[in-house]
């Protein structure tokens, strides 16, 4: 995280740069994207590996930041309050893709994103091949599955910090990673059965 | 419920460290940064009245999906389908998902 939220400097010129842009300063909420955006863009990387659909999402974030800005409350750190509207952004995301793909629009979907596939995103893609087969299985889970264990695991958050984030309560928070976790071990099991059943088929 | 929140609470600690050491990779891998400020500062610039509108915005959303809960609470048992109010409600929150929860947000 590049910005430090105990920075009495940094919350400073965050409160005024808000303050600014409440009063129609545009280039006051510029500071604020620069200030934040590569918090944002890693943060929805946890998101989409789709580099295209990941900067769309981080202009989404800041649009919607930049319209409730009037209801930030200065109890709340900033960097905080950018998070739960970026959790936001990126689980509608993932609800369309879900609905997308019990329309039948995956082929479709996936076709964009091979044509929009850089050679960089390639190379990353066979650099963090562990990483990717994880996103995968990810992918395959439900958006509230996938949001709790993205949070807990990836994001490190806490119950409470998740809690804060999606507006369940601690309890649901708990109950949804009990139930993703399971869903993911009887996932990863179901492929180990599959995987040794074809090596012992060509084993015959 | 009342099993699951017990269960959950006797995981093995062991297994949470399991847990974050399966997703290590994708905590270790570097994310690519993008630099969005045109972008969202035209989009603002844009959007001058969603911004100055937006009270009513959120007023005519809340009156339309009461109204529209209201019809199909009334229509919905009719056409013999177990429809409770509040489900017919939710169902259409899930609908409306974009705005719903751009709205909830604040």
């Amino acid at each position: 995280m590049a910005v430090n939220n105990d920075d009495p400097g940094a919350a400073c010129s965050d409160a005024d740069d808000i303050a600014a842009s409440l009063a129609g300063d545009h280039g006051a909420f510029a500071r604020i994207v620069d200030r934040y955006q590569a918090d944002v863009s890693r943060y929805l990387w946890r998101f989409t590996r789709n580099e295209n659909d990941c900067e769309e999402l981080t202009q989404t974030v800041f649009v919607e930041v930049f319209l409730s800005l009037a209801s930030f409350s200065r109890k709340v750190v900033f960097w905080s309050w950018i998070k739960v509207i970026a959790t936001r952004v990126g689980y509608r995301y993932w609800r369309r893709q879900t609905k997308s793909r019990k329309l039948g629009n995956v082929a479709l979907h996936e076709a964009s994103v091979m044509v929009q596939s850089s050679q960089n995103v390639v190379d990353q893609a066979v650099k963090n091949d562990e990483a990717g087969r994880l996103f995968a299985m990810l992918e395959e889970l439900s958006p509230r599955d996938r949001l709790v264990l993205t949070l807990m695991y990836i994001e490190e958050q806490s119950v409470a910090e998740i809690s804060a984030v999606t507006g369940w309560s601690q309890t649901l928070v708990k109950v949804q990673a009990f139930r993703a976790r399971n869903k993911l071990k009887q996932m990863v099991e179901r492929r180990d059965a599959e995987a040794n059943r074809r090596d012992s088929k060509d084993a015959d | 419920m009342r099993k699951q929140i017990d269960a959950t609470q006797r995981m093995p600690i062991n297994m949470s460290h399991d847990w974050h050491k399966l997703f290590s990779p994708l905590r270790a891998e570097s994310a690519p940064t993008f630099d969005v400020r045109q972008a969202v500062l035209q989009q603002i610039a844009q959007t001058p009245s969603r911004y100055s509108d937006e009270p009513i915005l959120r007023w005519l959303m809340v009156a339309s999906v009461t109204a529209a809960s209201l019809v199909w609470a009334a229509v919905l048992p009719n056409l013999g389908k177990p429809s409770e109010p509040h489900v017919s409600y939710v169902a259409l929150i899930e609908s409306m998902d974009v705005s719903a929860e751009f709205y909830s947000a604040r």
